[in-house]
């Protein structure tokens, strides 16, 4: 196993900054996900922490050696891609088979630890098919299993689920999960699906424009976002973030929404912006509840049934927020609707910077934390009786 | 799994890629392939280069051994040599001009010299024979064959590209009976050489009086052309999404107008490469021509190695006769190399 | 704006058959949404309505009125095309005017830049009129291409999988934006997808198509809570329902290779044995839950965390709202809402009980 370590690790081409210069420890076992649209440098950064590129500042350490400028095979890493990159031409068996050939393993070695990874894999069945006559999910499976093969110090995986459909990338999602589980490998894991990022990783690196917006858990990614772009990118749909005029402890909201600062939250509020200043407001959709006696009020714009709830969208004036609500809740567009915001899942964000404001003191992060957590354990999603 | 035991067991990495390094590599190797391109077009030119020199030379030096390649240019002789008829004048007659008349064509044109009998100025043209000793009987016949080639390229050439078009588009979107079998037959046209094929064409035509016609190579020219044609632009309107013209057909459009709107200006590309590819046939060919064509419908490629000249090889008239020929082709490859360099690309949607 | 009904709509292609006796209608301004997997035949569907393709049996009615006979430019349809549908060397606005320059239409060259302005107002896409459509992004080209069928008043919008090319985030925005315009304008709408969350949000009812054959239509509601076989049950709804054999004894219910065993609801009536179907949000963690349970994975999602609870030899997937500080391994304890289970017989179909509820 190993750590990887970036030290001011950038990347340009010519003047084009591809990733800006980055610090970044994944440590021994740990599942690192690289978050970010595309065109963001998270494959490239990849790439780099793999030797396919070649970097034009900083250095690159793998378990406390020196690999900026070491060949790719020279890295002990293991890569995964999309498209699966398996040799047509080969089978499922000669296509595991294949890197340890090149190190010149002996063949009783060979069948062995080819038959250990997949039967760990699930695939002994599919072992003397060529990849054509695979599913998507098995050709990945038969990927993974050319890289675990070799037993490399960390796992490189560029997408790997991206191109199979729905259902299987479900599936393969968990696998990959479950094989994490197991297997304790350091892995870095590249995707533009934040949803996976979330299901998989231990920390999720968010990355835009070449540059890092963000390390942390899953967690605090979704509930304490550093910037409005991660506050956009994470959640589906994303953080609701709306603009308004604060003054004495209040936010007013387009639609003329006055909407009363949580206590917690005017100290920082003051600190930053003074007496008053525009600020924006940012909430989750499960932050929104309807109540009859709720501070704002808005429009319908369009209802969603998602299954187990609705997503109601609703319009303040024009800027349309979605608020996550019961199933079952339907109002014809054009309903005026008030509702409330859970105070201790909002947020605030400065219009200037997009930096997120943060509470004057420690703990912020657990107490917000806390009512999701509750939550999980006790109470169900939806009613209905629950007795065995 | 890798631990540092591993590590330790491995050779020190001595070789290290240094970006800048390479980049500097890189440069000279882009330096080095622009230099073999350069190298290798100057070769492939080296026959246009030579015919052009041969053009502006002096009969002796055209002809001289070893080959000249600085010389005194004559601007317009092998020019006037391939539009006139001549015949060298005896030397009696030609005694009969003042030697003013005789040393240089520019001379001959500011002496306003004339015919010794008839007393008829001399034009500028029959100066220009006069210095080589010979009298303009006529015009030649090279303009008139270069007009032939004109007609019955141009003619052909844009017979094909619309009738290839046309079927080209209907294989690409309809379903027929033994479709794959249709497109190979098409294709076995082009099976046979020429060499082959003309006898049995030439009784076939002599027999329907399109021998020696202008109608009959045009026929001719254009069978031959169909088959590349309608096999290269069909795999162009391949790349045509089809929803393109089901889009404007559904949007209140029939498909012939759905044609001309959309699939015709996505198709230029390939519209463009096909002409070129034709034209350049038909205006080349050769073995046809020489077969089927005797003077009413005789082609330019045809009559070119017929230039003997009167008594000598006039090559360098031969070479101006290259020349010309070379010009139309040249100018309708360059208006449109913008659809040829361009390619297929469709920027309406990025996959 | 028209009502459309397909009747026992047959198509064959040379060796399959694409279409088997499909029929539905659409009534006046409803969104009607086909959903199914790749091939199932939804796409044939929309070129037989839109007349692109002829059906081999069947007839479709607009308004009553056969339209069997008539070409597409005819039938004054609308159709958003999943790609491709844009003219590259047309700007965005001869893209929008193109459809109203039909010589069906006849339309005065003022009359379509008044057109092609309100409906670039409306999607919001007026700044982009006099680019080529080869400089827009994808979403810009996908909302050009709806204005390309807005700018007409059709008789009825086919829509084939026009968000399916757009990255996730752009395709949230633009599901809501045309469920908007869709309600507030009153278009008849058909709304092809393989994506069962586009189906669920914003279809009024859905038709489930599976091998050219119409499986179930109903509201999303009927199709989320009532779905006919077990194709629909995972095709709707994610994570996948839990699916699992069940036997009956007497009047329990055990799941096979777990720890669940239940009494029947009074009032089902069930075979001996048969599929049970819970859906995750269904599976309910609670600490005096009846049913022992082990994490064995845990995937947070931010706004819910997916569980994958072990019982016995079966994993059953939970659906729990926020995060969660449970951690693999740990036992737990389990509900399910026994409301809202779902049985099918072996062979797929469901098998109906009576509720109060």
């Amino acid at each position: 196993m190993a750590t990887i370590e970036l030290r001011q690790v950038e990347k340009k081409f010519g003047d084009l900054h591809a990733v800006k210069p980055m610090d970044l420890t994944v440590h021994d076992g740990e599942f690192m996900v690289l978050l970010g649209p595309s065109g963001c440098g998270k494959t490239t950064t990849l790439r780099m922490i793999s030797g396919l590129e070649a970097v034009t500042g900083g250095q690159i350490l793998i378990d406390g050696r020196d690999v900026t400028w070491a060949h790719p095979s020279d890295r002990d890493i293991a890569l995964v891609f999309q498209f699966f990159a398996l040799y047509p031409h080969l089978s499922a068996w000669q296509n595991i088979a294949f890197p340890l050939q090149a190190e010149g393993e002996s063949r009783v070695n060979i069948e062995k630890r080819v038959s250990e990874v997949a039967r760990m894999l699930g695939i002994k069945h599919l072992l003397h098919l060529r990849p054509k006559a695979l599913s998507g999910g098995d050709k990945q499976r038969v990927g993974l299993a050319r890289a675990l093969v070799r037993r490399p110090a960390a796992f490189l995986m560029d997408e790997p689920i991206g191109a199979l459909d729905a259902d299987a990338r479900e599936t393969m999602r968990a696998e990959i999960k479950q094989f994490h589980l197991t297997q304790n490998a350091t892995t870095v894991y590249v995707t533009h699906d934040q949803i996976e990022a979330m299901a998989l990783g231990d920390r999720i690196v968010v990355m835009s424009m070449g540059v890092v917006q963000q390390v942390g858990t899953p967690a605090e990614v979704y509930y304490d976002p550093a910037n409005l772009f991660v506050a956009r990118f994470i959640g589906s749909p994303g953080m609701n973030l709306v603009t308004g005029g604060y003054a004495d402890g209040v936010v007013h909201l387009p639609g003329s929404n006055p909407y009363p600062v949580p206590p917690a939250w005017n100290t920082a509020l003051q600190r930053e912006m003074g007496s008053e200043g525009d600020v924006i407001v940012g909430f989750r959709p499960e932050a929104g509840r309807v109540t009859g006696t709720g501070p704002l009020v808005a429009e319908v714009y369009a209802t969603e049934l998602h299954g187990a709830y609705t997503v109601l969208h609703l319009s303040l004036n024009g800027t349309v927020v979605h608020i996550r609500a019961d199933r079952g809740i339907d109002y014809p567009i054009g309903t005026a609707v008030r509702f409330d915001l859970d105070p201790e899942i909002v947020r605030f964000f400065d219009p200037q910077t997009e930096a997120a404001l943060r509470l004057p003191f420690d703990g912020a992060q657990d107490k917000a934390q806390e009512p999701a957590l509750r939550r999980a354990q006790d109470t169900a999603l939806t009613g209905g009786s629950t007795n065995g | 799994m890798a631990s540092v035991d591993k590590v330790g067991r491995r050779a020190p990495i001595v070789h290290s890629v240094r970006v800048d390094k390479v980049s500097r590599g890189a440069q000279i190797l882009r330096f080095i392939r622009a230099a073999v391109v350069v190298v290798i077009t100057s070769i492939m030119l080296i026959p246009v280069f030579w015919i052009v020199l041969t053009v502006f030379k002096s009969h002796p030096d055209a002809i001289a051994v070893p080959p000249k390649v600085v010389f005194k240019p004559r601007l317009v002789d092998s020019f006037v040599f391939l539009f006139t008829d001549r015949f060298l004048l005896p030397p009696p007659k030609l005694a009969q001009y003042p030697d003013e008349c005789k040393e240089s064509w520019t001379e001959c044109v500011r002496n306003k010299c004339s015919k010794p009998r008839s007393g008829k100025e001399l034009a500028w043209y029959e100066c220009v024979a006069l210095e080589g000793g010979q009298l303009v009987t006529g015009p030649g016949k090279y303009g008139e064959y270069v007009i032939n080639s004109l007609i019955i390229a141009g003619c052909s050439t844009a017979a094909a590209v619309v009738l290839g078009l046309l079927s080209g588009y209907a294989y690409s979107r309809f379903d027929m009976p033994v479709k794959d079998f249709q497109l190979f037959f098409i294709l076995s046209q082009r099976f046979l050489p020429a060499v082959v094929i003309t006898i049995p064409i030439f009784l076939m035509y002599k027999d329907l009086h399109l021998q020696d016609t202008h109608l009959g190579m045009i026929i001719l020219y254009t069978v031959v052309n169909l088959s590349l044609s309608v096999w290269l632009l069909r795999s162009f309107i391949d790349e045509i999404p089809r929803e393109y013209e089901e889009a404007a057909m559904v949007d209140g459009y029939t498909r012939l107008q759905a044609i001309r709107k959309i699939v015709l200006p996505n198709a230029l590309t390939g519209i463009a490469a096909t002409t070129v590819f034709c034209l350049i046939f038909a205006w080349n060919e050769y073995a046809f021509a020489l077969m089927l064509t005797s003077d009413v419908a005789r082609t330019a490629p045809a009559f070119i190695p017929t230039m003997i000249g009167r008594g000598v090889v006039e090559w360098t008239s031969i070479a101006a006769g290259s020349l010309v020929f070379l010009i139309p082709v040249v100018i309708v490859t360059f208006a449109l190399r913008k659809y040829l360099l361009r390619g297929v690309t469709f920027g309406a949607i990025r996959q | 704006m028209a009502d459309v009904i397909l009747q026992n709509i047959t198509k064959r292609f040379k060796t399959v058959t694409a279409l088997k006796g499909v029929s539905f209608d659409i009534k006046d301004g409803e969104f009607f949404v086909l959903l199914g997997p790749t091939g199932a035949g939804k796409t044939t569907t929309l070129r037989v309505i839109s007349g692109l393709e002829r059906q081999d049996e069947g007839s479709v009615l607009f308004d009553g009125e056969s339209v069997d006979h008539l070409t597409p430019a005819d039938r004054d349809v609308a159709f958003v095309f999943e790609q491709y549908s844009l003219y590259p060397t047309m700007t965005v606005y001869e893209n929008l005017a193109f459809p109203l320059r039909s010589p069906l239409r006849r339309m005065s060259e003022q009359v379509i830049r008044q057109r092609v302005e309100e409906t670039a107002e409306k999607l919001r896409i007026s700044p982009l009129l006099e680019r080529t459509t080869a400089h827009l992004s994808g979403g810009e080209m996908q909302r050009v291409s709806l204005g390309r069928a807005l700018v007409r008043d059709p008789q009825i919008f086919l829509m084939d999988e026009p968000l399916s090319n757009l990255d996730a985030k752009l395709r949230e925005a633009l599901r809501v934006e045309l469920q908007h315009l869709q309600k507030t304008e009153g278009s008849t709408t058909l709304f092809v997808t393989h994506d069962q969350i586009e189906a669920l949000t914003m279809g009024d009812r859905i038709g489930v198509l599976n091998k050219g054959r119409i499986v179930q239509i109903g509201t999303p509601e009927d199709i989320y809570d009532r779905p006919a076989t077990t194709f629909v049950a995972q095709l709707v709804g994610t994570p996948r329902i839990n699916l699992h054999e069940a036997v009956r004894e007497d009047s329990t219910l055990h799941v096979t290779n777990s720890t669940i065993h239940l009494p029947i609801p009074a009032g089902d009536d069930l075979p001996p044995s048969f599929l049970l179907g819970v859906r995750p949000e269904d599976v309910q963690i609670h600490s005096e839950g009846g049913f022992l349970g082990q994490i064995a994975l845990i995937e947070p999602l931010g706004v819910q965390t997916i569980l994958h609870v072990k019982t016995g030899e079966q994993t059953l997937l939970s659906l729990v709202p926020g995060m969660t500080d449970l951690r693999v391994g740990e036992e737990v304890r389990f509900n399910v809402v026994r409301e809202r289970l779902h049985y099918f017989q072996p062979d797929g179909t469901r098998i109906s009980v009576e509720r109060k509820t």
